[in-house]
């Protein structure tokens, strides 16, 4: 899958939420589940959380709207629900599928709301990508064909582009799929193998 | 080779160019697509596809971002710090109880209340007559219902989830088990 910085890694620790007082190496960057167990009382460790995942979760809210605005409010509110929860955020779970799910839904409930609000004429969102024909032609070839991906993304249905973007983007295993969109591993398998399809075959008509 | 082997299906060929197959199959699917030019296209389509996919750039939100969103937090955690006043009603509750059931047992209100109880008109008189006589009784009646209307109000204050006043839920699409 994606090469993904150390830096950007997921801070996975062991899980529980006991004080480990008397290691003599102390880690340098503390889990995200002792972080998520200490935010409410710590001051500094829900920032650091939040300094972790804020572009994660802005780019996977950007992906799945398609409208910056819209994703940095997502972005925000996704955070300051998961603060609130944090009182019920259970540490033996780890924190970043748990704030996935609080963002994925969050993003889904409004592309739903935003569908029922246009009176569900378009069941999708498009996202708003600069004119192919207002880019130069020649020069810019990967960064047209990350244009094309990405429009192609947003011709997705809603549920369908969450799987992918978190597969690919996110590099989420299946089961953490299933697990942060509650749904069947079988049903990932599905939505994603539609996806794809579908993925591929708008690429080869882009091409044509 | 000994026969060629059969095309895998549209699932079989994502998942391998996924890597979720297990390692058998994969080498099956590897040994098919070494024979099979049509089949190697089509896995090339999809390694392509997921390439591209896979390096989507991750985005940078505002540096501002993140100093207002510890802002926000820092204004909802208020009403956490409110069970710090829950602390001080409890005290208090037991306290106005205490002080009443102390009023009680010395038999302070025990003249204002068969005064009343068993002749309110001229009770009534009384106070209406010779306010200076029965103020005493009045005021010991008063003090006994404010300290116990106190009292509750303590109480019901201090059950009350008060942490959470303000504070934003957890979405209710987004149980956790």
């Amino acid at each position: 899958m994606r090469n993904v910085p150390a830096a950007a890694e997921e801070h996975r620790g062991g899980g529980g939420c006991a004080n480990d007082s008397g290691g003599s190496h102390p880690p340098a960057s503390p889990p995200d589940e002792d972080l998520a167990c200490r935010a409410l009382d710590t001051p500094g460790a829900f920032e650091e959380l939040v300094r972790r995942y804020q572009n994660r979760v802005y780019s996977l809210a950007y992906r799945l709207t398609g409208d910056g605005v819209e994703a940095y409010d997502l972005t925000q509110e996704a955070f300051l629900r998961s603060y609130a929860a944090l009182k019920t955020f259970r540490p033996e779970l780890r924190f970043a599928p748990w704030l996935y799910r609080i963002a994925t839904n969050l993003c889904l409930n409004f592309l739903q709301s935003s569908r029922v609000r246009r009176g569900g004429a378009d069941p999708d969102l498009v996202l708003k990508v600069p004119d192919r024909a207002k880019q130069p032609d020649s020069a810019y070839e990967e960064k047209e064909e990350r244009l094309d991906i990405h429009a192609a993304i947003g011709e997705l249905p809603p549920k369908y582009r969450a799987v992918v973007l978190l597969r690919h983007m996110q590099d989420k295993s299946y089961e953490e799929i299933a697990a942060i969109l509650d749904l069947p591993l079988n049903t990932v398998r599905t939505h994603l193998f539609r996806a794809r399809e579908l993925l591929r075959r708008r690429l080869h008509e882009r091409e044509r | 080779m000994t026969g060629r082997l059969p095309h895998p299906t549209a699932t079989t060929l994502q998942l391998y160019a996924d890597e979720q197959l297990e390692a058998q199959r994969q080498r099956g699917v590897e040994a098919h697509l070494a024979e099979c030019e049509n089949c190697r296209t089509a896995a090339a389509e999809l390694r392509t596809l997921f390439r591209d996919l896979d390096g989507l750039p991750e985005l940078a939100i505002s540096p501002a971002f993140l100093e207002g969103v510890i802002q926000q937090v820092a204004q909802s955690a208020d009403p956490v710090v409110i069970p710090a006043r829950r602390d001080l009603l409890l005290p208090l509750a037991v306290g106005c109880a205490l002080l009443l059931g102390l009023c009680v047992l010395m038999g302070v209100f025990e003249r204002p209340l068969s005064s009343m109880q068993h002749n309110l008109p001229g009770a009534i008189d009384l106070v209406l007559g010779s306010p200076f006589e029965t103020a005493p009784a009045i005021l010991a009646g008063f003090s006994l219902l404010a300290l116990a209307g106190l009292a509750l109000i303590a109480l019901v204050l201090a059950r009350g989830d008060v942490g959470s006043v303000g504070v934003a839920g957890t979405p209710e699409s987004v149980p956790w088990p």
